[in-house]
């Protein structure tokens, strides 16, 4: 039987490992997400949000990338099923799009430079693209948004988020205080990688 | 109508509220009821590949488990005085993240480990076809909550776009 000796070689046991930590990472950066996310339910603070995610989940996903052996598979799936809860909990299409194509390009950088700091480092740069790009339905459909958020606002919100969505800038600051926050996330993981995981062995 | 920051916090907390909690009780019912077995089973039914099925399954199986890590662990940090409010962590903010988060990815990463070996023992591969006792299948009261539900959907959405 060609599936019993499929089982027994080295590369099948790694592709279980990695399909679990992928499980094991997605269930923890959604919580984390969502957590870390809920400053930007006051107005004035949605632009900080995506930082504080990148900042916050930063560490979990340095662990992430060291632990996996396929990185385009591993990072595909991964953002796939982020952004498919995000589909189940009424985000657009085009964030699905996005994440998967976030995936794509983290994956492949982490195949081209390797897992070394530089690489997790780029990687989780590029994957704060993925969180930034949930507000973007406000500057897509300006106009749907309002009205599917007056239905259920008070009108200073409403107001807010439209004084927000007249200028492109609160976008630019969104997605530069993403970035931000994974520059700044990634160097306070490497220092958590050192002090921690690698004394313990879970991570090289 | 103007009420203030606190009165602004409160409204997109309730709409918060109101409009997550469908979805979470959903979820809940979802993730309670639905075995493992019998989500990987369906799965590979409607041809599902196993490579996609395997970290939903894991991630279904790792939600409590988040939780109930996160428990114990933040209990564990009240004794030590470590709260986010507490004393000492307003003079250090990072030690929240350091105190809980790496405590939670530790025993995380041990069960994950400990799962995979556990998965592999019993003959779970992306390759291989599994086979599962309990019958599933797609039958008539499958087929009248689906067109419920879809007609539900198509009735809304007649309704609040003219």
């Amino acid at each position: 039987m060609s599936n019993v000796r499929s089982t027994g070689k080295k590369t099948s046991n790694t592709l279980v490992r990695d399909l679990v930590n992928v499980g094991v990472f997605a269930a923890l950066y959604i919580v984390l997400g969502f957590m870390s996310s809920s400053i930007g339910y006051i107005p004035a603070l949605i632009v900080f949000s995506t930082a504080s995610i990148a900042l916050v989940t930063s560490v979990p996903m340095f662990l992430f990338y060291s632990k996996i052996e396929r990185p385009i598979l591993c990072c595909m799936l991964f953002c796939g099923i982020f952004g498919g809860a995000m589909l189940v909990m009424g985000q657009s299409v085009i964030m699905f799009a996005i994440s998967l194509a976030v995936g794509l390009l983290s994956g492949t950088i982490l195949k081209i430079i390797g897992k070394n700091f530089a690489g997790l480092y780029m990687a989780n740069i590029v994957l704060s693209l993925m969180s930034s790009s949930m507000m973007l339905p406000l500057w897509l459909y300006t106009e749907k948004y309002l009205e599917y958020t007056r239905g259920m606002c008070d009108e200073g919100y409403v107001a807010k988020l439209a004084e927000l969505s007249n200028s492109i800038w609160p976008l630019v600051g969104i997605y530069t205080f993403g970035i931000l926050g994974a520059v700044i996330g990634g160097l306070v993981a490497r220092r958590i990688m050192k002090k921690h995981f690698e004394r313990i062995g879970l991570a090289r | 109508m103007d009420v203030g920051l606190a009165g602004t916090l409160f409204v997109s907390t309730m709409m918060l509220v109101s409009h997550v909690m469908p979805i979470s009780v959903i979820f809940y019912y979802v993730m309670t009821t639905t075995k493992v077995n019998e989500f990987m089973a369906g799965m590979s039914k409607m041809h599902i590949p196993n490579k996609v099925t395997i970290p939903l399954a894991v991630m279904i199986r790792f939600f409590p488990t988040v939780f109930d890590e996160a428990r114990d662990i933040g209990n564990a940090m009240r004794m030590r005085g470590i709260r986010l409010f507490s004393l000492r962590t307003l003079k250090n903010p990072l030690a929240i993240l350091e105190y809980r988060l790496i405590p939670l990815l530790v025993s995380l990463t041990k069960i994950g480990d400990e799962l995979s070996v556990a998965a592999t023992t019993r003959g779970l591969s992306p390759e291989t076809r599994r086979s599962c006792i309990v019958k599933i299948g797609f039958h008539v009261q499958d087929v009248v909550v689906f067109v419920y539900c879809l007609a539900v959907v198509v009735l809304f959405c007649s309704w609040s776009v003219p």
